[in-house]
């Protein structure tokens, strides 16, 4: 994938500060602010030879030729990439910056036949860059999931948010939208259907035509795009079915707000003596991994203390040392008190203590989230999954800059405390027909667009109450379902027999429905 | 490439010691010219050309808390699904009768010329 720079925008601020404060706003360590295309001003033409690398700094930030440019990416890779010796030593001298990077990456396929690295990608520097509000993005407030991008096409809502303008037009979870500013949805132009789904500014006026769910009444709507406040945590419950009250928590991204939220329902569920959590992550894609701790901590409390949530790890030529950071190499632990992303640093968390929870899954679960998993089986709480595989993603990045591209190269993996982290291909429920990811014990069942999310009818979250109900006897499970990859959908498919793909507000430049 | 350039609407001052003086506020109104002011204020805090933030940030609170804004991927998958980076924090603070935002990290007070506030109880 490659997402073109669109031209770089330089402010020229001529704003006058009258100056008795701070200093200004350079980047401290860990800092988003400061951007990553480094300084270097290291000036080397090279030559080529096969297996010799220089360091990667010597090519920095030389922009003028596609050689130096593809030499920085050779030696940047041979340098910090995870697997850097499986890739193949190619002529940088051979091909185009971007057809370069993209084989500069491991060839090997998985158990499953899914490319080893599945996450090599670049983005324009201005567009990694760009900062908002935690949780503020322009749209709708609708979350659009796509049954299938191309021709016939099929788009539905995921969920709609409260006091947005999809939540005050009442845009349904399940609503399938036939047409988007008259553009037929499922054969349309996907330029014009591009720009009504995903508005690229706020004050953009679309119309949409939608059927709700179990074939219900078809309406046209218009919905103005604004800058949407998103709520990470959804929807906080106490389902209490037997009088032994069970938590469900929606939990949808691991944004700097969502700490607040996440302690506020954790704190409502412990005072409530709720006895199980289900947790439900099948639209959370990751975040801040301290946050991912944190909830992690909140489940299980007590018993782990002193334990690893993650370690990460880089490839061989760093055992001991972060090759970014630089300092030694320390585990993350569970957190057991806020970060301070949106509560006071050092405030005690709260925590249910559980030594079991169920986790609703989909293949947009992902990084962060399948931490969470990863790190409570490392410690033994036992993880039931109910839902679909997850994305299989242990990695991860340091972004690095260069010539207006940012550049993302998997450097290291995180492994829980029993030091696992081999699952490239998810975590699947153990009666999934999906291979060579890793079996947890619960229910395949794929996403129910007829009910709402939380709704005890809604069949994860059902299969998820009657697992638990039958003490996990996986003959509780209903029969297998869940994603599977190829199929043909059409309208006259039933909705709650589907999964597909979750699209968040996507930048422009992402174009998502294809021709 | 395109070249952006926004000259001085406001003056902003930046003050030592006003924090301590004074307690958390939040925004009384939210108009075209506060937001536009703020927008410019946080995004000369942080060095960048603009940032998004709602229309009615610091009405009903006095934190505001910046981060990358989420690239994901053709599936909607965050790009960068393993964050180890912190965000950054702003406070609106209000002393004298004059209404300051603060920037957590390096503690620089910003003062709004065009916003009213109200100090939180």
């Amino acid at each position: 994938m490659e997402w073109m720079a669109r031209g770089a925008v330089i402010a020229v601020a001529l704003l006058t500060v009258a100056g008795c404060g701070g200093g200004g706003g350079g980047g401290g360590s860990g800092s988003i602010a400061g951007g990553s295309s480094g300084s270097s001003n290291g000036s080397s033409n090279g030559t080529y030879t096969a297996g010799v690398f220089q360091p990667s700094s010597s090519y920095a930030n030389q922009c003028s030729s596609t050689f130096t440019q593809n030499m920085f990416l050779r030696s940047w890779t041979n340098e910090l990439y995870l697997w850097y010796s499986e890739v193949p030593d190619r002529d940088p001298g051979s091909s185009s910056t971007a057809d370069y990077f993209a084989g500069l990456k491991t060839p090997a396929i998985t158990a499953s036949g899914r490319s080893k690295d599945q996450f090599h990608f670049t983005y324009s520097t201005a567009e990694w860059e760009q900062l908002s509000q935690s949780g503020v993005e322009v749209g709708y407030g609708a979350e659009w999931v796509l049954i299938a991008s191309t021709p016939p096409r099929q788009v539905v809502v995921a969920y709609s948010e409260p006091n947005t303008p999809a939540g005050t037009a009442n845009v349904p979870r399940g609503a399938e939208v036939l047409l988007a500013d008259g553009v037929d949805v499922v054969n349309g132009n996907a330029t014009a259907l591009n720009a009504a789904f995903f508005p690229e500014t706020a004050g953009e006026t679309h119309t949409f035509q939608i059927r709700e769910a179990n074939n219900g009444p078809v309406r046209n709507i218009s919905l103005t795009s604004v800058a949407v406040t998103h709520k990470p945590v959804l929807v906080s419950s106490i389902i209490d079915p037997t009088g032994m009250p069970v938590g469900y928590l929606l939990f949808n991204d691991h944004i700097a707000t969502a700490e607040a939220q996440l302690v506020s329902a954790i704190t409502s569920f412990r005072n409530a003596g709720v006895q199980d959590l289900i947790l439900d992550l099948r639209y959370n894609g990751g975040g801040y991994l301290d946050l991912a701790s944190e909830l992690a901590y909140m489940i299980a409390g007590a018993r782990t203390a002193g334990q690893t949530f993650e370690r990460s790890v880089f490839n061989d030529k760093y055992p001991n040392t972060n090759p970014v950071e630089g300092g030694a190499l320390t585990p993350t632990p569970f957190w057991s008190t806020a970060q301070g992303f949106s509560v006071t640093r050092g405030t005690a968390l709260p925590t249910l203590n559980l030594n079991r929870v169920y986790v609703i899954t989909s293949s947009n679960t992902c990084s962060a989230s399948e931490a969470i998993i990863n790190s409570l089986r490392g410690i033994d709480v036992e993880v039931y999954q109910i839902g679909s595989t997850t994305c299989g993603k242990p990695y991860g990045f340091y972004p690095k800059g260069n010539c207006g591209t940012t550049y993302f190269s998997i450097q290291f993996e995180g492994r829980n405390a029993k030091g696992f982290a081999t699952y490239p291909d998810g975590f699947t429920p153990v009666n999934s027909p999906d291979i060579g990811s890793v079996d947890l014990p619960g229910c395949s069942v794929a996403d129910d667009f007829t009910h709402p999310l939380g709704d005890t009818d809604e069949a994860r979250l059902q299969a998820a109450l009657s697992f638990r109900a039958s003490n996990n006897n996986p003959q509780s499970c209903p029969a297998a379902t869940g994603f599977t990859p190829g199929i043909t959908f059409s309208s006259k498919m039933a909705l709650s027999g589907t999964e597909g793909e979750m699209l968040k507000a996507p930048t422009r430049t992402n174009r998502i429905l294809r021709e | 490439m395109r070249i952006v350039v926004f000259s001085a609407l406001v003056t902003l001052s930046a003050c030592a010691s006003v924090a301590s003086q004074a307690g958390p506020a939040v925004l009384t109104e939210s108009t075209p010219a506060t937001h536009a002011e703020l927008v410019k204020v946080v995004s000369t805090a942080l060095n960048v050309a603009t940032v998004t933030i709602a229309d009615d940030a610091l009405t009903k609170d006095s934190e505001l808390v910046i981060e990358r804004t989420p690239i994901r991927d053709a599936g909607g998958r965050r790009v960068q699904g393993r964050e180890l980076s912190q965000p950054e924090h702003f406070q609106l603070i209000r002393a004298n009768n004059r209404c300051f935002l603060v920037h957590a990290r390096t503690k620089t007070e910003y003062e709004l010329l065009s916003a009213r506030c109200r100090q939180l109880p």
